[in-house]
């Protein structure tokens, strides 16, 4: 016997982790559960986990006996650790859902060697059973409209206070055949199979995540599909013993939208014909408050050009006075110096002798005799 | 057309409720036999039903889904003028996400948390907040996809008469006309009104006929739409005893009947 276990995600969920659908196989016992934690509930993919691992540690299908082995078991789910939001407003929220409890839907399966399948149902999970007709044996629900009128859960605070009876669940024992296959699907998948049966052929023929990724997307986007979690566990009792995940890989996650704020541009619009006088008489004082501060400020900035321009002109002539005013070398040269000076500067790699001109030695010298007289 | 029972609402596909509220002078008389006022109760009803909607939003993860939208008209608190009405962090917004709700409450009050404070003071400048809703509706289908979204639900809750909208309620009467008329792929907009009326009279919960009560009730009986099937749905649950092509109407109901009007026209 072969089992394949296909799941997705919702996109509203984004990751794999976040999946409320829970699954449990005993492939030595041949018994399977599914259990769809409902959304609006508290926590509800522990008690989803809790119950299908209980059914699949003691499978049983009295309703009277599960009815006492799930209400045992609400002490785990209770025990189970959350962290509440730090958000007052949040965390008032998911107090409230704690207050109410966790609920699942669940069906359970034990498949029998005499050929025979034994069921036990609670809520809107269903089983249909494929023949090699292609026909389609469904249960607990055959047409959409019930399956819709569903009312039955199984909630942690209902079990608890003795409030789920023998009612909220229907078991039965179905005959099959080894060439027959049995798929359990959580109540997206169901509604679209009860809708179009041949859809079944389709689910069967997904052998790999992205084969189960188109298979959702496509049915989103034609809106065949509910938005949900999507959930199927195929069994094909003749096929070699085999238990097969296909489910999204670690690094999968579906896109979050984009958070834009709609904003109605035409109530925005007419904002102004609603504002009191009072209002528009500070819209205009806070209009002419704004125009005397732009007045001042550009008369600052025309002194500041003023300002910039004048330094800029100073700045102008100084270089002008500097290029007219500087000592040119070469005239000076030619002027001043004798030409033995200036044949040694045209030849640099002679050294110059540390001499005086004569003209100015003589000078000087007459300078220091007259000095000497005084 | 789309059949609406093919449709989720989801943070892709979400819904917008808007909810006028009468804020005239009128509303400060008592609420029933209660020892508060109406607008108190108006108050109160629209905080609860604000965090019933928080809790149907609420995934797993503690993260708030965006499915829906909610503005919140109050006509009354100034004179002649229908405005947002948010308060705090929100004042002056007209749609706001349910999760920027959660975001910015006003306070908390027996552990729960709020966002609008009764009003009682000028007149009932009705049609101008239908007026309003009107360009909000008629603004957020034609934004994004919301063409494929739930149509816009309006719920109207008032105590008295319009007094913008002269002795025939001929521009009320067209402003709903023209709101009727806006839809989405899933259908036309809805108008509810809840009529707290505080004149002595028979209670009359989602009649399918014209009540006999003032020339007001009927207006207000008129203009609301008929309940959809799963409106029907929760009535029935939550009790009522009501007939296919009842009226998304109520007349002197009591506190649960107001919580629970609001509940009904709120998609599930």
């Amino acid at each position: 016997m072969s089992i394949t276990v296909l799941q997705l995600h919702k996109r509203a969920s984004y990751e794999y982790k976040h999946i409320q659908d829970k699954y449990a196989i005993s492939s030595d016992n041949n018994v399977c559960a599914l259990a769809d934690g409902t959304t609006q509930s508290f926590n509800s993919e522990l008690w989803a986990e809790i119950i299908t691992k209980e059914f699949v540690n003691k499978p049983n299908f009295s309703p009277q006996t599960l009815i006492s082995q799930f209400k045992e078991s609400v002490s785990a789910y209770k025990n189970g650790k959350f962290e509440f939001s730090k958000n007052p407003a949040i965390a008032s929220l998911e107090r409230a859902k704690q207050s109410k409890g966790g609920t699942a839907t669940f069906i359970g399966i034990s498949i029998k060697k005499n050929n025979s399948i034994e069921v036990i149902s609670c809520g809107d999970t269903n089983l249909f059973l494929l023949n090699s007709q292609n026909k389609i044996k469904p249960f607990p629900f055959s047409e959409i409209n019930s399956l819709d009128a569903n009312n039955h859960f199984v909630n942690t605070e209902v079990l608890l206070q003795n409030g789920i009876d023998e009612s909220f669940f229907k078991n039965t024992s179905l005959p099959y055949n080894q060439s027959d296959t049995i798929v359990l699907a959580t109540d997206a998948l169901s509604r679209l199979v009860l809708k179009k049966p041949d859809t079944l052929k389709e689910l069967l023929k997904i052998e790999t995540f992205e084969n189960l990724l188109d298979f959702c997307l496509d049915k989103w986007e034609t809106k065949e599909l509910e938005e949900d979690d999507i959930s199927a566990i195929i069994i094909t009792p003749k096929d070699h013993k085999n238990i097969k995940l296909i489910c999204p890989p670690n690094e999968f996650e579906f896109p979050k939208e984009k958070e834009v704020e709609f904003i109605p541009a035409s109530l925005i619009q007419n904002k102004p014909t609603q504002n009191s006088n009072m209002e528009m008489n500070e819209i205009r004082n806070q209009f002419n408050g704004v125009a005397k501060d732009m007045h001042h400020l550009k008369t600052k900035i025309k002194f500041q050009e003023i300002l910039l321009m004048v330094t800029i002109s100073l700045l102008m002539i100084n270089i002008l006075m500097m290029c007219l005013l500087s000592p040119k070398v070469n005239t000076f040269i030619s002027k001043k110096l004798n030409p033995t000076v200036q044949s040694e500067l045209k030849s640099p790699n002679k050294k110059i002798p540390e001499t005086i001109p004569p003209n100015e030695s003589k000078e000087t010298e007459k300078e220091t005799n007259d000095n000497n007289k005084k | 057309m789309h059949d609406i029972k093919n449709l989720t609402i989801s943070s892709t596909n979400p819904c917008l409720i808007v909810y006028l509220i009468d804020q005239s002078y009128s509303m400060s008389e008592q609420f029933g036999n209660a020892s508060h006022n109406k607008a108190f109760e108006v108050a109160e009803a629209i905080n609860d039903i604000i965090y019933e909607v928080g809790l149907r939003c609420i995934g797993s993860s503690g993260e708030l889904k965006n499915r829906f939208e909610i503005a919140i008209i109050g006509y009354g608190k100034e004179k002649n003028s229908a405005q947002s009405g948010w308060e705090g962090q929100l004042a002056g917004k007209w749609v706001v996400s349910i999760k920027n709700i959660f975001e910015y409450p006003l306070g908390q009050q027996n552990d729960k948390p709020i966002w609008i404070k009764p009003y009682a003071e000028q007149n009932t400048p009705m049609t101008k907040a239908f007026e309003n809703a009107k360009r909000l509706c008629n603004d957020w289908i034609n934004w994004g996809n919301h063409r494929d979204c739930h149509p816009p639900i309006i719920i109207n809750i008032t105590d008295g008469e319009a007094t913008d909208a002269g002795s025939s309620f001929d521009p009320l009467i067209k402003e709903t006309q023209q709101i009727k008329q806006l839809r989405t792929n899933y259908g036309s907009v809805n108008i509810l009104n809840i009529h707290i009326s505080s004149k002595a009279g028979d209670k009359s919960l989602f009649p399918n006929e014209t009540p006999s009560i003032d020339r007001f009730g009927k207006l207000l009986f008129d203009i609301s739409t008929p309940l959809d099937e799963n409106m029907i749905r929760i009535a029935l649950q939550k009790g009522y005893r009501i007939n296919i092509g009842a009226k998304g109407y109520v007349f002197n109901g009591n506190a649960s009947d107001l919580i629970n009007f609001l509940n009904i026209g709120t998609p599930q």
